[in-house]
């Protein structure tokens, strides 16, 4: 029995590393080609023969890189902090009160999500034009709540039906207005739905890449994802694999920071509201 | 310290009607316990006092002001829940404290507020715990604490003892009593545990289906009720109903009702096999299915050793028996 026992574990484990490997095999490759240079990179080995920090140096200098990435963040943040700031209040009518058409609005909601983004992408840049946002970081803020505000709207919505509704009636008895009951009661409660809700949208904005293609056009107004689309190398005919790699890895390092940082709420989250407790 | 007044209070959800013309006055300082099976309105009606929900139709008075069209935190009242409903995220002392606050009461009266529920319910230990960490019967406390801080007129109780479990309800059943004497507040308290409510209640209101039975004090209700519902809704057993061509006196009724203590064994009476022996320590309880097929509860313990279908004469004093019309109410 003993012996069984342990290779069943053995098995699992063996299956772990598997699909471990096939999931950060890519990633790993990618680090170990941003420390290689010139013709190195073609060398298909598993470790780089002499790393060098030369293309993270390149990227850096070759294009206003750094303030890619702040405006990445800026519009990533602005996204999540918008998203969560609307969908909260939405949830709260959604889940709470009982008015005509939620039905209606709640799939009209989660039908705007479901369409392509080249199928609005003419419709939102006429859109972006008339208000005068084009190479505007506003304009992606704006365009990105379209797949953002959906689903945190979706999923607090959820949360929120499933509070309890005395705790509600015991605010509203202590003399709380629904602001106070959304914000000093809700909110707490709803965090580990706002950790989840919020990282997900963070990283789709972070790694958008057509409405931000579409709707900006100098280097300066440029997320992360188009930047590194349009590095280019000393001729046309030359892509430089180096500088790419380089800095993926940089765009891809806070994400995983964030996802480490807020580990123990998020699993919290994805689970919670499953089983009532 | 406030009275409180219900005039022709009507609900309708959709097209059923809950409560229906509901009219009832609360004295300043009164103990009222609302009983009734689920379903009756107990809890609707309670809700409307509370504001949470609104009547259909009626008025609402608390005090001398009519108070239908105010908001729950207008009204004077605190409201104690089944479930506590304490908020998981604060501390003890943040949610007794919750109230006052947005009140905007000063930080030092806030403090010595919170402190003085605390010591009466003595919970000062637990201040600084979340709600997480208390057993149910320290939730309860702390839920009472916080519906006392903010000193209102009226207190209402929404089943409060009904997730704790038996011990442990008796227990808070005399403090809360206790509490109501300390106070001198009106209460109002839903149940649907019939012993809870004669024990803890000035006056007790009976509904059913909507409407009020019966109102009065525990001990004229169970001995005069008004209706049949009434006689059957109070006592443990049942009361035992039986034709009226079973006792001498009928005086025109369509059914008389004896309770089982008011029944004995005897040499002579009512004839009938005992069907089922309860034995419940400081009294026995008979079921004897009688000749004319009524299976009645006896509350007897002078036979020796009853046996199943053994067979037992029943009797019972002219005084004791309860009659009733074709209407169900009391002759």
């Amino acid at each position: 029995m003993k012996g069984k026992a342990a290779l069943k574990t053995g098995g699992l484990v063996a299956l772990w590393i598997v699909v471990a490997l096939f999931l950060l095999f890519p990633f790993y490759y990618a680090v170990v080609s941003s420390f290689r240079e010139g013709s190195a990179i073609f060398e298909a080995s598993l470790w780089p023969a002499n790393p060098t920090f030369a293309n993270y140096e390149a990227v850096m200098t070759d294009q206003p890189f750094a303030t890619n990435i702040l405006n990445s963040l800026i519009v990533a943040v602005s996204v999540v902090a918008l998203s969560l700031g609307l969908a909260t209040f939405a949830s709260y009518a959604f889940g709470r009160a009982k008015f005509k058409g939620r039905r209606l609005l709640l799939y009209t909601i989660l039908g705007v999500s479901m369409f392509p983004q080249v199928a609005v992408l003419s419709g939102l840049f006429e859109i972006v034009r008339l208000f005068g946002l084009y190479n505007n970081l506003l304009s992606l803020v704006f365009s990105y709540m379209i797949f953002t505000l959906p689903f945190t709207v979706w999923v607090l919505t959820s949360f929120m039906r499933d509070l309890p509704v005395e705790i509600e009636e015991a605010a509203i008895m202590d003399g709380a207005s629904s602001w106070t009951i959304v914000t000093k009661v809700f909110l707490p409660l709803l965090a580990p739905a706002l950790v989840t809700t919020g990282l997900l949208a963070f990283i789709a904005a972070w790694n958008e890449f057509l409405f931000a293609l579409s709707f900006t056009l100098t280097n300066e107004q440029r997320t992360v994802p188009v930047a590194i689309a349009l590095i280019t190398g000393a001729s046309q005919y030359e892509l430089p694999w180096g500088n790419i790699m380089a800095a993926s890895v940089i765009v891809t390092v806070p994400l995983i920071v964030l996802v480490l940082f807020f580990q123990k709420k998020l699993v919290a989250g994805l689970t919670a509201g499953a089983v009532k407790g | 310290m406030s009275s409180v007044r219900l005039e022709g209070i009507a609900k309708r959800f959709g097209s059923t009607e809950v409560i229906r013309g509901v009219d009832l006055d609360i004295q300043s300082g009164e103990f009222v316990v609302f009983v009734g099976a689920s379903g009756s309105g107990k809890s609707t009606l309670l809700r409307m006092i509370a504001g949470l929900e609104q009547p259909s139709e009626g008025r609402v008075f608390i005090g001398d002001s009519d108070v239908t069209d105010a908001p729950p935190s207008e009204r004077g009242v605190s409201m104690v829940f089944q479930s506590y409903a304490l908020y998981p995220h604060m501390t003890v002392r943040e949610n007794i404290a919750f109230g006052l606050k947005l009140k905007k009461t000063g930080k030092a009266a806030m403090e010595e507020a919170v402190t003085r529920v605390a010591t009466m319910l003595e919970i000062e230990a637990l201040l600084d715990r979340k709600p997480g960490q208390l057993s149910g019967g320290q939730r309860q406390r702390v839920a009472i604490a916080r519906a006392i801080v903010r000193e209102p007129d009226v207190f209402l109780f929404d089943e409060p003892l009904s997730n704790l479990d038996a011990a442990l309800r008796t227990r808070t059943r005399i403090e809360i009593k206790d509490l109501h004497r300390k106070l001198a507040a009106t209460m109002i308290y839903v149940t649907h545990d019939q012993v809870e409510a004669m024990s803890l209640a000035d006056r007790m209101v009976i509904l059913n289906g909507g409407h009020i039975e019966q109102v009065g004090p525990p001990v004229v209700l169970y001995h005069e009720p008004a209706t049949k519902y009434v006689a059957a809704f109070l006592g443990s057993p049942t009361m035992n109903f039986l034709p009226p061509s079973v006792v001498g006196d009928a005086g025109g009724a369509d059914s008389v009702g004896i309770r089982p203590e008011d029944m004995r064994v005897a040499d002579s009476g009512l004839s009938g096999t005992i069907e089922e022996v309860e034995e419940l320590g400081e009294t026995r309880i008979l079921h004897v299915k009688l000749e004319g097929g009524e299976t009645i509860a006896v509350r007897d313990r002078s036979l020796d050793d009853p046996k199943i279908g053994q067979v037992v004469s029943v009797t019972f004093d002219d005084t004791a028996i309860h009659r009733f019309d074709a209407k169900g109410a009391r002759i």
